[in-house]
């Protein structure tokens, strides 16, 4: 059976993406929630993937996102979710080594703040050496990173494989990944623990989990292989390597392509009645008049979990970094035909599942996941920073610009 | 140079009137900054210098607790100021409201009324957000330390409208904590707001954070910390009935495994009881795998999940393998047993051969290519036994088993199948031989 290739409406994408912009990057006060520079990072990487990036719009309107992620700023390093979480400065008293009074910086909204500058300015203003102290301050015993740290010094939040990803790529961002000099390895977080850490994530069936004794999750997988590709410590496909950060390459990839799964509309319809997930084999239980479903391939985040948008970013991406055969483990078609006939939606962005609304994380996602298999249109995409490549050069460039930072 | 402040507050100026109706937002903002600020306001009407001693005093403290000029004091000092703020009952400076912006129709948002301004940020964002006078408050609570039964109310309605503000969690947890609050009270509203938040994180966190102090304070009563753990069990069930492949609750029960030495004391009879509901819930599964290659009563502690450990007996091993060998015949098609499986012989070091009989139950193959149809029951038991026959050398066996898996049953990763047929002739290993490479590698480097 022929079936026709869809292609990417770039036209009706940038519309959506627009129309986000408009309504949750703001003026000032109105953004009080602590996702927001997270989502206008999104925004702003959309639009660039989609040619129609930041150095589209007006000075006026670059100059206005640029201030209001540098309100976010904290006075001590870091940057927090939103420009109000801040008190006035006086509040912010450094009782030592970083630790801040109240409204910590964190760590997730810190990685997002500098991305954000990246589209639209230049890290002048980023307390550069603040930050990286602070960064320091964030890693605990063990090589994990916490997300903020109170004014006891204690690292709170998780210790998974995201906030290891995010550390390396702020780390990536400020510093780069040429030699450092004595003084500057000092004041560098522990990337032999970190590896450790990482390497300690690995589960009995090849993925990687919130930690090893936990369930393998794509999402953290892709952190964990994200983080290591960030401090260059990944080993490659075929051949092992002394200081490599997975213990079992090939068990993850194994892991990685068991993720698709062939779907068909009955699936969900059946999962509405029984909760219980349906994983359909091709042409296991069918004899060979029955139709395989080849057509259509999501990806699931864990172990017979149902097909979601964002995991065809996941693990799309975990797999194009630990393969350098880019992507020739997947088969790109059915992919694409799932995402573009199954989880688009009519007024551009993407939903999570078939049939659901668009939302700006799995929007994101979505277009990422494209860019990784090089779709046309869209520019292509570094896996581990999650942006273009060209945007990853640019990135360089303004921390090379930034390079003789007094720091603040 | 804190004023002695234990008079009557007579000369205190009126109370604010109940909370009443403003026509904008922007007015009522405006309010309930100057309510937050009377002596200030009282010295602007009346002139400082007409203001009565006490006035003068609250005045001043007003002015400290605005500035934070406080903070550079000695703490002897800084005590004696928040006595004074207590008992004349000053209220905290709010920082004064910012203009508003305009809306993406150009209509300043400022005059919205409040309950216009309501619905507008519901609709404007994709994401529910924390009304900004709420946090306002809480923000002037946390700056000056206060630990009062209001931040207990003042954070359970924040909470109620974003569950996932860390920080409001963690001051409410300092906040209990220094009131001596009754923690059972607390678990039992935090059940409500977990029930109803299924994807929040924050709440397992604050959890932990309760039951490490109850444990604390039961010290080594077995009989209560039993009770305890009976209790959180109870209520991971009740969750369990709405998502059984919740990862935050997972998480929380490892951690209480551990915390409460929970290893033999019906883990795994509790996943099996989730295994028989759904055979597929690989949460299940994992979290079987935990409790039965981490307990440190066997276990070699700091053995990885993809090692070897010495310390495992046969009859754990045994044990697991029959159970998932019964899993796999249940649903044959169902990777989470296969996967199993292939950990515990890892754990045991033992070879893929050793089930090589069990997974041949579930492929049948000719001997000879072209003479007659094969049968395979489990796609993923042919991947086993490609596998199994790479490990015993029979390349030409695994080479067809993988072919089969890629143009017949398994089509979808016909890609990956090819992969692994071109590994087999590059260096004779299939997974498994590769696989043994990488961990040799690893341990010769001392990782
Ligand atoms: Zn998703």
């Amino acid at each position: 059976m022929a079936v026709s290739e869809p292609s990417l409406n770039a036209a009706l994408h940038i519309k959506y993406w627009q129309r986000c912009l408009k309504s949750v990057l703001p003026n000032g006060y109105t953004s009080m929630d602590s996702s927001r520079v997270t989502l206008g990072f999104f925004i702003l990487s959309a639009l660039d993937l989609l040619g129609a990036g930041a150095d589209t719009f007006s000075e006026d309107k670059r100059t206005n996102i640029k201030e209001w992620i540098l309100k976010c700023q904290h006075p001590n390093g870091g940057f927090c979710g939103s420009p109000n979480h801040r008190y006035p400065d006086a509040s912010y008293v450094d009782v030592g080594h970083g630790k801040q009074v109240m409204d910590p910086a964190n760590l997730p909204a810190t990685y997002f703040a500098i991305m954000g500058l990246s589209f639209v300015g230049s890290f002048d203003k980023i307390r550069r050496n603040d930050c990286l102290r602070w960064l320091k301050t964030m890693q605990r015993e063990d090589g994990s990173f916490g997300e903020i740290v109170t004014q006891d010094g204690v690292i709170e939040g998780g210790r998974d494989m995201r906030t290891c990803m995010v550390a390396a790529a702020i780390r990536w961002m400020l510093r780069g990944d040429e030699i450092f000099t004595e003084e500057e390895k000092k004041g560098d977080i522990d990337v032999d623990r970190l590896v450790s850490h990482v390497r300690a994530g690995q589960t009995y069936d090849g993925g990687i989990g919130e930690s090893s004794q936990h369930e393998a999750h794509a999402g953290y997988t892709y952190c964990a292989i994200a983080s290591l590709k960030l401090v260059n410590r990944l080993p490659e496909s075929k051949e092992s390597e002394p200081n490599s950060g997975l213990t079992n390459v090939p068990s993850t990839i194994r892991w990685l392509v068991s993720r698709q799964m062939g779907y068909t509309a009955e699936d969900d319809e059946e999962e509405e009645e029984d909760p219980a997930p349906q994983v359909k084999l091709q042409g296991v239980y069918t004899d060979e008049a029955a139709p395989e479903n080849e057509q259509f391939v999501g990806f699931n985040g864990r172990c017979n979990k149902r097909a979601d948008t964002c995991y065809a970013f996941w693990v799309g991406a975990a797999l194009n970094m630990l393969c350098h055969e880019k992507n020739t483990l997947l088969n790109v078609s059915p992919i694409r035909r799932f995402l573009f006939e199954q989880t688009q939606h009519r007024i551009g962005g993407f939903g999570k599942c078939p049939g659901d609304p668009p939302d700006i994380y799995h929007s994101y996602l979505a277009l990422a996941a494209l860019a990784t298999m090089n779709e046309p249109g869209l520019k292509p995409l570094d896996a581990a920073l999650c942006i273009s490549i060209q945007q990853k050069k640019k990135l360089e460039l303004l921390r090379k610009a930034a390079s003789d930072w007094t720091g603040e | 140079m804190a004023p002695k402040g234990s008079k009557a507050p007579k000369a205190r100026p009126k109370p604010p009137d109940p909370p009443k109706e403003y026509p904008t937002i922007a007015d009522e903002l405006l309010a309930a900054y100057q309510e937050s600020r009377p002596y200030q306001t009282l010295a602007a009407s009346k002139g400082i210098q007409n203001l009565t001693a006490n006035e003068k005093a609250c005045y001043a403290h007003a002015v400290f607790l605005e500035t934070g000029a406080w903070r550079s004091w000695p703490a002897a000092t800084q005590n004696e100021f928040w006595k004074t703020i207590q008992s004349e009952k000053i209220p905290i400076p709010l920082p004064k409201p910012q203009d508003l912006g305009r809306d993406t129709r150009g209509i300043e948002v400022g005059k919205y009324t409040p309950a216009e301004f309501k619905l507008y940020l519901r609709r404007e964002r994709e994401i529910e957000g924390l009304l900004g006078k709420t946090m306002g408050y809480l923000r002037a609570i946390m700056a000056a330390k206060e630990h009062s039964p209001r931040v207990l109310e003042l954070t359970e309605h924040i909470i109620s409208m974003n569950a996932a503000h860390y920080t409001v969690w963690l001051y409410r947890s300092q906040t209990l904590l220094a009131l001596n609050s009754s923690i059972p009270a607390e678990l039992e509203w935090v059940n409500n707001v977990a029930l109803d938040n299924q994807k929040n994180y924050q709440i397992w966190h604050h959890r932990q954070i309760l039951v490490e102090h109850l444990v604390q304070d039961v010290g080594s009563d077995e009989g209560k910390l039993r009770e305890l753990g009976k209790s959180e069990v109870a209520f991971m069930k009740e969750m369990f009935d709405e998502d059984a492949k919740n990862y935050h609750v997972w998480s929380y029960r490892q951690w209480l495994v551990r915390k409460l030495d929970l290893w033999q004391k019906g883990e795994i009879e509790d996943c099996e009881r989730l295994l028989r509901e759904d055979v597929r819930n690989n949460s299940a599964w994992a979290h079987r795998f935990f409790v039965v290659f981490s307990n440190p009563r066997y276990c070699t502690e700091g053995s990885k999940a993809t090692e070897f450990d010495g310390g495992i007996p046969d009859e754990i091993l045994d044990r697991e393998i029959e159970f998932s060998k019964a899993a796999c015949f249940e649903a044959p098609q169902n990777q989470s047993p296969w996967n199993y499986l292939r950990g515990v012989l890892k754990k045991g070091g033992r070879k893929l051969v050793s089930l090589e009989c069990f997974a041949g139950e579930f492929v049948k193959i000719p001997e000879k290519e072209g003479e007659g149809e094969e049968d395979v029951k489990s796609s993923h038991a042919l991947d086993f036994l490609a596998d199994a026959w790479a490990e015993k050398g029979e390349r030409e066996k695994a080479d067809r088993a993988l072919r089969l898996l890629g143009d017949k049953y398994d089509r979808i990763r016909k890609n990956y199948w090819d992969w692994r047929r071109a590994l087999l002739k590059s260096d004779g290993g299939g997974l498994g031989g590769i696989e043994g490479q990488f961990v040799v590698g690893a341990k010769l480097f001392g990782h």
